[in-house]
């Protein structure tokens, strides 16, 4: 990630220094990346409610899916 | 004033176009000698469905929405991907009631929506009785044409692609591009349009199933196939389509050709999820020991990774992992040291979601993208594979895979000549949005390629 994608955010002092023991020997190297994983966390779980419209009825589906199969694009 | 013309040749490598076949390309060597023409790097991945939807986009996969050709829905059940998924503005949409644009066969244009213009959709498409074309009289013109249970792809109403011999593909491949060609000649001249868009995408069906016929290097090669040439007599049929076509359009029509994704032969597959197996990261919740096709229903709760994809691997490390910076990158720099079946090093690309893409949160983001061997070698992610290598998926064999460079080539009007360096996909619309005098929207990061 480049330095002009990232933006400061404030967050209580307790809880940053909870934090900074919480990531001790996890791999996570500043509160910042532990802050950033999960609150993609978060923010995925709330985004997949809000799914498209489904285009296909279950038979034309089954033909596309099909379809794809053999063309080996369908994992 | 402007008109822009569009032949979409679906997996034309630039190796084939510029250099092996021009020759034999009359049309097509022309408007590079009097154009520009350039490789130009396909998304990541070099996916159908994702690259043309990113080239009339100026977007990447994450903005577009689409990793893959499916999708989880609400109740976690695996669906398939349409335009319904599409997240951001297609070209289409950015130039609204200002240009006229008529679009034909782009994958992921199913279901049709009402634009400025004329929508027939693409590969994906169910049937002729489906949203397939707008407006729907459109059905009425395709139904004269031939039988529509071939008009959308050669594979409609069959076993599969790779059980049908070659002889029959071929048949339906020139069947389906003589009634793609025959709407397009026929709207080019009976409608009104500043922009026209057309996908074919025979060549991408004929290469998957054709390389190893005449590519000497292939180590499945077929030495004197009856169908060496099939490949290169195909490009010359599209050659002389295009040739017919150029004849239809006015002298103020700029033409663009261009390829979503690049081919190159397939050496093998590498069967990522036993690998994942192997080295502990994977778990699943059943012993398999017939060939499978990978499911997320499969995976064991306590497993720590696991993979999808095939030809590129997409590589998901468990989100509930206190480890899973650490999980991440002991994976990545594993993946570079998996060797070939011969031991010998493989030169593979392992991409992170926040150095390729905009949107790195974005639903069904992978977390690793992997490309073994630069894509010479495929990602098989099946299970119930013996060892480490495929040499085919649960649903057949492979002569030849996506690669990540696909070709442009542009000219006509005011257009410079020139052979230019490498140039991104993403750079396609904005230059479209210039040429046709058009505001560039601020959400387009990519800048238009310099052509006049």
């Amino acid at each position: 990630m480049t330095e002009s994608n990232i933006t400061t955010i404030s967050l209580p002092k307790v809880l940053a220094e909870k934090i900074k023991k919480r990531i001790e020997g996890t791999g996570f190297n500043s509160v910042s990346s532990y802050v950033t994983y999960v609150m993609r966390q978060v923010l995925s779980n709330v985004e997949s409610q809000d799914k498209p419209k489904e285009a296909f009825s279950e038979q034309d589906e089954k033909k596309v899916k099909e379809r794809l199969r053999s063309l080996g694009y369908l994992d | 004033m402007t008109k822009i013309f569009i032949y979409g040749i679906d997996g034309a490598p630039p190796e084939l176009i510029f250099d092996r076949w021009k020759a034999d390309l009359p049309n097509i060597s022309a408007l590079i000698e009097n154009g520009i023409h350039a490789r130009m790097e396909s998304t990541i991945p070099p996916a159908t469905n994702i690259a043309w939807n990113s080239m009339l986009s100026g977007q990447d996969a994450s903005k577009i929405g689409v990793f893959a050709y499916t999708y989880k829905d609400n109740d976690g059940n695996t669906r398939l991907v349409s335009s319904n998924n599409i997240k951001t503005e297609l070209i289409w949409d950015i130039l609204g009631d200002k240009k006229r644009t008529i679009s034909l066969f782009v994958p992921l244009s199913f279901p049709v929506r009402p634009i400025n213009g004329m929508m027939v959709s693409g590969f994906l498409t169910p049937d002729i009785d489906s949203d397939c074309a707008y407006p729907k009289e459109l059905k009425e013109k395709i139904k004269k044409l031939g039988s529509t249970d071939n008009f959308f792809d050669v594979t409609q109403g069959l076993a599969g692609h790779k059980s049908l011999d070659i002889d029959t593909l071929l048949k339906r491949t020139y069947e389906m591009s003589d009634m793609q060609t025959t709407l397009m000649k026929d709207l080019i001249t009976s409608e009104d349009w500043d922009l026209f868009i057309t996908v074919l995408i025979g060549t991408d069906r004929l290469q998957h199933m054709l390389w190893q016929h005449f590519d000497q290097t292939h180590r499945r090669f077929i030495k004197d196939s009856k169908h060496k040439d099939a490949l290169k007599d195909y490009y010359i049929y599209l050659d002389k389509k295009l040739g017919e076509i150029l004849n239809l359009l006015d002298d103020d029509t700029i033409i663009i050709v261009a390829s979503d994704h690049g081919m190159a032969r397939q050496e093998g597959k590498i069967n990522i999820n036993n690998w994942l197996m192997q080295e502990g990261y994977l778990k699943l919740n059943k012993d398999i020991k017939e060939k499978t096709r990978f499911k997320f229903e499969l995976i064991d709760k306590s497993s720590r990774a696991w993979a999808t994809g095939a030809y590129h691997a997409r590589i998901f490390v468990n989100k509930d992992l206190e480890d899973w910076q650490i999980t991440l990158e002991e994976i990545e720099n594993k993946l570079k040291l998996i060797p070939d079946d011969k031991g010998e090093q493989l030169n593979t690309k392992v991409f992170r979601k926040e150095d390729i893409y905009d949107d790195p949160d974005a639903e069904g983001c992978p977390d690793l993208t992997v490309y073994f061997d630069d894509l010479s070698w495929a990602s098989n992610p099946d299970l119930g594979q013996e060892g480490l290598y495929s040499w085919e998926t649960a649903v057949g064999a492979d002569s030849a895979g996506h690669s990540r460079q696909g070709c442009f080539i542009i000219a006509g009007p005011g257009i410079k000549k020139g052979k230019l360096g490498v140039i991104d996909i993403r750079q396609i619309a904005p230059t479209l949005l210039r040429l046709l005098d058009q505001e560039i929207p601020k959400t387009i990061k990519h800048k238009p390629i310099e052509v006049t």
